[in-house]
């Protein structure tokens, strides 16, 4: 059963053990990925988005409830705050390229459901393996070279190049007619988040 | 695929690919979450919930002369709950020489405790008097006369700062750095 997002924060206060694991499990991949979108490596990705969630666990009682959804935008406004303090521990000479609140929300705000993440796995299984690790190693966590790829596939650089762009044209093929991609592409215009945000305000 | 239609794919490839622009932000955000990343949510959501339950306890806990493992021993206890894995996730090593990183790893569950920093001062010094063998309870009550009553911290404050003069040189080393990590940390936390 799925959790309730705007129940938790009540649950959480009164110390209900589970409500404690549910939002660790609801709110962790979405943490992970959303620090994976800022560009951190997976194992800092990992690491800060355990440390978000104790964090939230043990800051509870500073919530207060502003209606639905405002619990969600709270664990943002955490998450986004400790991407800054762990981003100020590694470079304090180089600034954020944009870090306003906005460009945090529509980070937030743009990541895939569930759904979509489902149709891109299926859409991955579709591939053949050597495809499936091409496109995995190039756009995954390592985000290898095409001529580090062709290393481990003993093949060409050339020839991961063109497998690589007919795995994507493959892949897109199908995304983009799914029903979930297409409706996550609407959300995830800017128009979208700004009149999302826009509503919020209201 | 003929050499002139590949060499024409591949010129495009490097600065303009030919696939969609939203595809590759999408691999990227969907990218499985690793498969160990799941128990790791687990383990913080028992830190947390430890920690809130220690907290809680806290709240009526004997302001005892409790060196630091003691202390969150004793309050483990009355939170039933286990103290293994708030130690494992703060770092702190209960039976190692206290020192800088036993004073960083102290700070992350002081302050998971809400303590503040003389209290979790006090704490620290308490630590190395137990570590050098101070009995500071029965020596305080002899220092208080007949003052009578349970000594609460500040008066173990008061009564460590003229202690630690006599400690070894090395001790009153690592007390020093120790101290200075736990108000680094706790400044570094209040300005974040």
């Amino acid at each position: 059963m799925a959790t309730n997002l705007d129940q938790l924060p009540e649950r959480l206060r009164r110390l209900d053990e589970v409500a404690f694991k549910e939002f660790m499990l609801a709110f962790g991949s979405r943490l992970y990925r959303f620090f994976r979108s800022l560009s951190l490596q997976p194992a800092d990705a990992e690491s800060l988005a355990t440390s978000c969630l104790t964090d939230v666990g043990l800051k509870i009682d500073q919530f207060s409830s502003r209606g639905p959804g405002s619990f969600e935008r709270w664990v943002l406004k955490l998450a986004r705050v400790a991407f800054i303090n762990e981003w100020r521990k590694r470079d304090q000479a180089s600034s954020l390229a944009d870090p306003s609140h906005y460009w945090y929300e529509s980070a937030w705000l743009g990541m895939p459901d569930d759904a979509v993440n489902a149709a891109v796995e299926k859409g991955m299984a579709a591939l053949s393996e050597t495809d499936r690790d091409i496109v995995r190693w190039r756009h995954y966590e390592q985000e290898l070279s095409f001529a580090e790829i062709g290393q481990r596939l003993k093949m060409s650089e050339e020839a991961v190049r063109v497998r690589h762009h007919r795995a994507l044209k493959k892949l897109e093929a199908f995304l983009s007619e799914h029903p979930a991609v297409v409706a996550w592409q609407k959300r995830n215009s800017r128009q979208a988040v700004a009149q999302e945000m826009a509503n919020d305000e209201r | 695929m003929s050499d002139e239609s590949v060499n024409n794919l591949l010129s495009r490839d490097g600065a303009g690919f030919p696939v969609a622009a939203w595809l590759p932000p999408l691999l990227r955000a969907t990218e499985p979450v690793p498969e160990s990343f799941q128990a790791e949510c687990l383990r913080a959501a028992e830190v947390a919930f430890t920690l809130a339950r220690m907290r809680q306890a806290s709240e009526t806990f004997p302001a005892a002369p409790m060196a630091v493992p003691a202390f969150l021993k004793g309050l483990a206890a009355v939170a039933k709950r286990p103290l293994e894995p708030v130690l494992l996730w703060a770092g702190l090593r209960p039976d190692e020489p206290a020192g800088p990183a036993f004073a960083a790893a102290w700070v992350l569950i002081a302050r998971g405790l809400r303590l503040g920093l003389r209290e979790a001062l006090v704490r620290l010094r308490l630590t190395f008097a137990d570590e050098v063998g101070l009995e500071l309870a029965p020596a305080l009550a002899r220092a208080r006369g007949a003052a009578g009553g349970p000594a609460d911290l500040i008066e173990y404050e008061s009564y460590l700062d003229r202690e630690v003069a006599h400690w070894a040189p090395d001790v009153l080393a690592r007390l020093g750095a120790g101290e200075q990590a736990v108000r680094e940390a706790y400044r570094q936390a209040d300005v974040e």
